[in-house]
């Protein structure tokens, strides 16, 4: 018995840590907000929430296929990757909305928030935070 | 085209605004899948000729989502599909349609819109979307697919968020159903007035129809499980071919037609289950068949046992007429008992070669029957228990 609650203790580790947040939300410069429920960064990302307090639109972009996108989505959304992409699969092919934007890394990410005033993204805990703010999730 | 149907189009237009010379092509996004399945049944033909084993079935769509400004969106897609005599690959517009959204709660749809009926109707024709070949026959029965798929309208939709209680989507909307004319629901109506007048029903057309329902989702806080209720009431008028060049008016009157919804699904398993009843009544030549009272339910698991591979069991139950469980009123017109319900086991396999490919196989255990098993094999010759199975490959982009 204590072998199999070790196992299951080990498993479970297993799995947290691969869905650690290892993320930090980020949002241009001029963004008003400081922090978000993740509630409402949740609604940002399944495309229910589409502006910001300021009426500026949202603008949220994910990361691709990475470990940092199935930490993020799963962290955030309660989705796994895969259905994470499903909900937008069924959006695009009827007609409710499109995915959000995809970029390939952090860097492309920051670019792309600090030169669009209403967008949301995440990068990695611990990047270098450069033209952009981190906003917390409360 | 119907005069309403104008009406609805020329609204769609009207909804790409002047704004539209604005128009940035980096928001255009095109999708779109391509499929082919193999079906095959025992004893009694399921939706085409599958006893001998069947090709003809297929999907190819081709989506464009356009986002004209921060609040307004135009989509369209374009289906072509076959499965048995039905479609034969012929391309036809599935939706189309213009969004404007206000407010995150409050937004308008106009034009040919997927119907919110159950949590999957709107999803129907993406199978890549779901982990089984076919949505739960009881609910989204392929017979009534082309009256069910879309509606021709307008809608209103929104979410309301709750913060941490969770969130609420609701869709309500009025409109037409716009059959194509090899649509399978002909053929049961065929049938259907021609044993009503006893004259020999040659050929159905729909006249006029109007739609109307709404579907309210409940996103809980919990992670994956959430609730629905849909309902719609739907009339359609027809003109119905008989005797020697004579034709006369028929209906199709569905009213409380309702679906109670619960999907739960977390990391490594799925749970979906669905509830649904209507009351139909079908007139013909000012004579009306006795009112029935369809009944139908199926509950449905998913193992997703890694990323790319998801076992599914299925037990999807259909009556009739949940007031004649035992089949007396088919019994009274000289056919099987059986044709009063149709219990069905099943189970699949999915499994993801990548992101774009994936390959499915499932196996049905049938007992009973509907009525439509009757238009496309020998009523005399039908078998009360049989079984079929379906194969798939889909891509999608």
């Amino acid at each position: 018995m204590k072998t199999l609650i070790l196992a299951l203790f080990i498993v479970s580790v297993a799995l947290s840590s691969v869905y650690a947040a290892d993320f930090t939300l980020i949002v241009n410069q001029a963004n008003p907000e400081s922090s978000i429920s993740k509630s409402d960064a949740k609604s940002i990302f399944l495309g229910k929430k589409s502006t910001w307090s300021d009426g500026t639109a949202v603008q949220p972009v994910q990361q691709k296929k990475s470990a940092i996108h199935k930490g993020f989505t799963k962290a955030i959304t309660g989705k796994s990757s895969k259905q994470f992409a499903n909900f937008w699969k069924k959006a695009t092919f009827t007609g409710t909305g499109v995915s959000p934007k995809s970029l390939p890394n952090d860097a492309e990410v920051m670019a792309f928030i600090a030169a669009n005033a209403g967008a949301i993204g995440y990068v990695s805990a611990g990047t270098a935070i450069v033209s952009v703010k981190a906003l917390e999730i409360k | 085209m119907k005069m309403k149907n104008c009406l609805l189009w020329a609204l769609l237009l009207c909804l790409v605004p002047l704004q539209a010379a604005a128009l940035d092509w980096s928001q255009i996004r095109l999708n779109g899948f391509a499929s082919q399945g193999y079906l095959s049944s025992s004893d009694n033909n399921f939706l085409a000729d599958t006893t001998d084993g069947t090709f003809q079935y297929n999907e190819l769509g081709l989506t464009v989502n356009t986002k004209v400004s921060d609040k307004l969106r135009v989509g369209a897609q374009l289906l072509s599909r076959d499965l048995g005599e039905v479609g034969n690959n012929e391309v036809r517009l599935d939706w189309g349609y213009g969004d404007y959204r206000f407010t995150d709660y409050f937004g308008v749809r106009a034009g040919k819109v997927k119907l919110p009926l159950g949590l999957y109707n709107e999803g129907r024709d993406s199978d890549f979307l779901r982990a089984m070949t076919f949505l739960p026959q009881s609910i989204y029965n392929e017979n009534q697919r082309d009256m069910l798929v879309a509606y021709q309208g307008v809608g209103i939709y929104g979410n309301l968020a709750f913060d941490d209680a969770g969130d609420l989507d609701y869709h309500l909307f009025y409109g037409t159903s716009n059959m194509p004319d090899d649509a399978l629901m002909f053929k049961t109506l065929r049938k259907s007035f021609s044993r009503i007048s006893s004259q020999t029903v040659t050929a159905v057309q729909e006249k006029d129809s109007s739609l109307y329902g709404g579907s309210l989702v409940y996103n809980t806080p919990l992670d994956g499980l959430r609730f629905g209720i849909s309902f719609l009431d739907s009339e359609l008028d027809f003109t119905a071919d008989y005797g020697a060049g004579l034709n006369g008016p028929g209906q199709l009157k569905i009213d409380n037609h309702f679906v109670l919804s619960l999907e739960y699904i977390q990391e490594y398993f799925g749970l979906m289950a669905e509830y649904m009843e209507m009351k139909s009544t079908q007139t013909f030549l000012g004579i009306s068949a006795a009112e029935k009272n369809p009944q139908a339910w199926y509950v449905m698991l998913h193992w997703y046992a890694n990323d790319q591979l998801t076992f599914s069991a299925l037990y999807d139950v259909l009556y009739a007429d949940k007031n004649d469980k035992d089949g007396n009123s088919f019994v009274a017109m000289g056919m099987p008992d059986f044709l009063g319900w149709r219990k069905d086991l099943s189970f699949g396999a999915r499994y993801d070669v990548s992101d774009n490919w994936t390959l499915k196989a499932e196996y049905h255990q049938v007992e009973g029957n509907e009525i439509f098993a009757t238009v496309i094999n020998d009523a005399s010759k039908l078998a009360e228990d049989w079984d079929y199975f379906a194969l798939k490959a889909t891509f999608n982009f």
